[in-house]
């Protein structure tokens, strides 16, 4: 089964490998876009969809320091978290995964972090053995998980 | 609402959106917008704003597609 993930070629500013996912807790529910990010070693929840999500900063562990746009934020792990993909199949793909939380500490850090998505990272994929295909010129890129 | 629904209906949403960009660009460059069933139904400056106004009117902001719509001109990279 794979999940698709959407190009945009025809505007080059958006040229980014995303989607939509449904992110569960044990008490919430959220549809929201995601970022496939090659660059980003681990998967992170952004700050806003953790608003959403009410997800309690104080009860979390804390992570590594994390540098995003030249400003540097703490990291907290946050494991109950499922992630809800759609399949090209019309299917659903359910996988749970730890993520990390950003916390901004002034408002002028809320403004700056509330553009960013959540962002599916390298971890995601060798852990949960995903394979990404991605081919710019023939427009297709998904995920598929390795038998 | 099932999860297959909601997640089918934003994706339209999503390929809609990226289809659309310069138009909505032209209208919404630096807002938080709202979209459904392939239309913005609601705006704001920031998205806590967004999710009031939404909240206002009785929608269950967690299902709405929210995005931002980043300024002509300018490319976000991570």
């Amino acid at each position: 089964m794979r999940i698709p993930l959407l190009t945009s070629l025809n505007q080059p500013e958006m040229t980014y490998l995303n989607s939509v996912v449904l992110l569960k807790t044990p008490r919430k529910i959220l549809n929201t876009l995601f970022i496939l990010d090659t660059g980003s070693p681990k998967t992170i929840l952004s700050y806003f969809d953790a608003l959403r999500l009410q997800i309690p900063f104080n009860s979390l562990s804390k992570t590594e320091i994390f540098s995003i746009g030249g400003r540097k934020y703490q990291g907290y792990c946050f494991s109950k978290l499922k992630f809800v993909f759609k399949s090209n199949d019309e299917k659903l793909i359910e996988e749970e995964f730890p993520v990390c939380v950003i916390k901004p500490t002034s408002e002028k850090e809320i403004t700056e972090l509330s553009g960013i998505q959540t962002i599916i990272g390298m971890d995601f994929l060798k852990t949960k053995k995903y394979i990404l295909f991605c081919d710019m010129d023939g427009k297709i890129a998904y995920l598929e998980k390795k038998e | 609402m099932t999860d297959l629904q909601i997640l089918s209906g934003s994706i339209a949403d999503l390929k809609w959106f990226q289809e659309n960009s310069s138009k909505i660009k032209e209208k919404y460059e630096g807002e938080f917008i709202a979209i459904q069933n392939q239309e913005v139904v609601e705006f704001a400056p920031t998205a806590k704003i967004l999710i009031k106004k939404l909240d206002k009117k009785g929608e269950n902001s967690n299902l709405v597609l929210i995005k931002y719509v980043v300024p002509k001109g300018e490319i976000v990279i991570l």
